[in-house]
């Protein structure tokens, strides 16, 4: 076996005879660079078979777990007697069809209206934004619900600093970012906070004041961005 | 009719619950998410409770667990944008940045996080994804995992190859990447 084969064994381990593997360590033993890759390599696995060790649980799960469970049971009950469900389940959907769209349109341009007021009245250098130097700390510390920042519909983007501001009795995190078309804010809110529907992995965008937010849901977690 | 869901729901907890650290494990590599994990393993749960008649051989209820956590990571999955598949994994090696023997341990003894790997599993093809997760995180053989994800053995060995190419260049890369990137908050992950 030369270099070339054994760089080949040692990167397709799993597919090769196990006759190879002889091969492979005679040859390590007689060349420096390949015992060294091997040596790498075996490494490099011990620490990935570290990383993939279990995490703690959060004590959280089970208890939601359990409640999932328990309100399953209590509202079949409630509702099992009652012969007309699948009527009232009907009706309501038709209502929840009709009703939902132009509604939940509605809340969503009055929160994108209410972020780009707060973005025009201090989303600029001269108001005390805190520094920040880890998100996921700083948000988790500040809303009580940490987040990260990713998937933001537009590269380049560098955060100046952050505060938590109170929007239609809501807490947002207000982050002060900028990009190359200035100065841009970021809230990001609970989901469960906010008054709209919003669905996982679409963007949508409202126009207000010659501003235009873009919003999105992720994690739970609701980001409008004001750029 | 409520007495026998009781004591259904009873035995439910116990055959169940004891995989919950599994599921949690799993769906945390699956997802990247600590948040997501913990939603992913409440659907699981909730399913699995509402089939747990269909579960005949309790032997098998951690891959009945399984297979339902999967099944509502891919359904989820599809809501959300495509990730970037990253390149077909040929060769790492080169990553190696210094290849003295203290050099290569040096790169990915310390600096190699657990948030490394989460953003490197990530990226991957859940084909690789999985068998790396029962290689490394269950220390199953390649013939158990075969018969847990119902593929052939041959198909496993292959798939594995390919994962920890990829697993392993891309945390060698990402490792490097973030080191020259400092303390500069990186928006763009
Ligand atoms: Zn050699
Ligand atoms: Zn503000």
């Amino acid at each position: 076996m030369d270099c070339k084969e054994f760089h080949l064994w040692l990167e397709n381990r799993d597919i090769y005879d196990l006759s190879e593997a002889d091969r492979a360590l005679r040859h390590s033993e007689q060349c420096d660079n390949c015992k060294i890759l091997l040596g790498g390599d075996q490494q490099l696995d011990k620490r990935i078979r570290e990383m993939f060790q279990y995490d703690k649980v959060p004590d959280t799960l089970l208890r939601n777990v359990n409640r999932r469970l328990e309100s399953r049971a209590r509202v079949r009950k409630r509702w099992g007697k009652y012969l007309a469900l699948p009527v009232l389940f009907a009706v309501s959907l038709a209502l929840f069809l009709i009703l939902q769209p132009s509604e939940n349109v509605i809340a969503i341009e009055a929160l994108g209206r209410s972020v780009v007021l707060d973005h025009l009245d201090h989303g600029s250098p001269d108001t005390a934004f805190e520094k920040i130097v880890n998100i996921k700390q700083w948000s988790g510390e500040r809303l009580n619900r940490p987040f990260v920042l990713k998937d933001l519909p537009e590269k380049g983007f560098t955060v100046v600093g952050g505060i938590i501001c109170t929007i239609n009795n809501c807490n947002f995190a207000h982050l002060l970012l900028t990009g190359k078309d200035g100065y841009a804010s970021l809230f990001v809110a609970q989901e469960k906070d906010i008054h709209c529907k919003l669905t996982s992995g679409k963007m949508y965008s409202v126009h207000v004041e010659g501003k235009k937010v873009r919003l999105w849901k992720k994690d739970a977690m609701v980001y409008l961005l004001v750029a | 009719m409520v007495f026998l869901r009781r004591v259904d729901k009873k035995r439910f907890k116990e055959v169940t619950f004891v995989y919950l650290d599994f599921l949690y494990n799993v769906a945390l590599k699956y997802s990247g998410s600590t948040y997501d994990a913990e939603d992913l393993v409440q659907e699981t749960m909730y399913t699995a409770y509402r089939k747990f008649y269909q579960l005949r051989d309790e032997e098998k209820c951690k891959s009945w667990l399984f297979a339902i956590l999967r099944s509502h990571f891919f359904k989820e999955k599809r809501q959300f944008a495509k990730r970037p598949i990253l390149d077909d994994g040929t060769g790492y090696l080169k990553y190696i940045p210094d290849k003295t023997v203290k050099g290569v341990v040096d790169s990915f003894e310390k600096k190699v996080t657990r948030e490394n790997l989460h953003r490197v599993l990530a990226k991957l093809p859940e084909k690789h994804k999985e068998v790396l997760i029962f290689h490394y995180m269950e220390d199953m053989t390649y013939q158990e995992i075969a018969e847990y994800l119902e593929i052939p053995i041959g198909t496993v060995m292959s798939r594995l190859a390919r994962g920890k190419q990829s697993l392993k260049k891309s945390l060698l890369r990402d490792t490097k990447s973030r080191q020259r990137r400092g303390k500069i908050i990186q928006l763009m992950g």
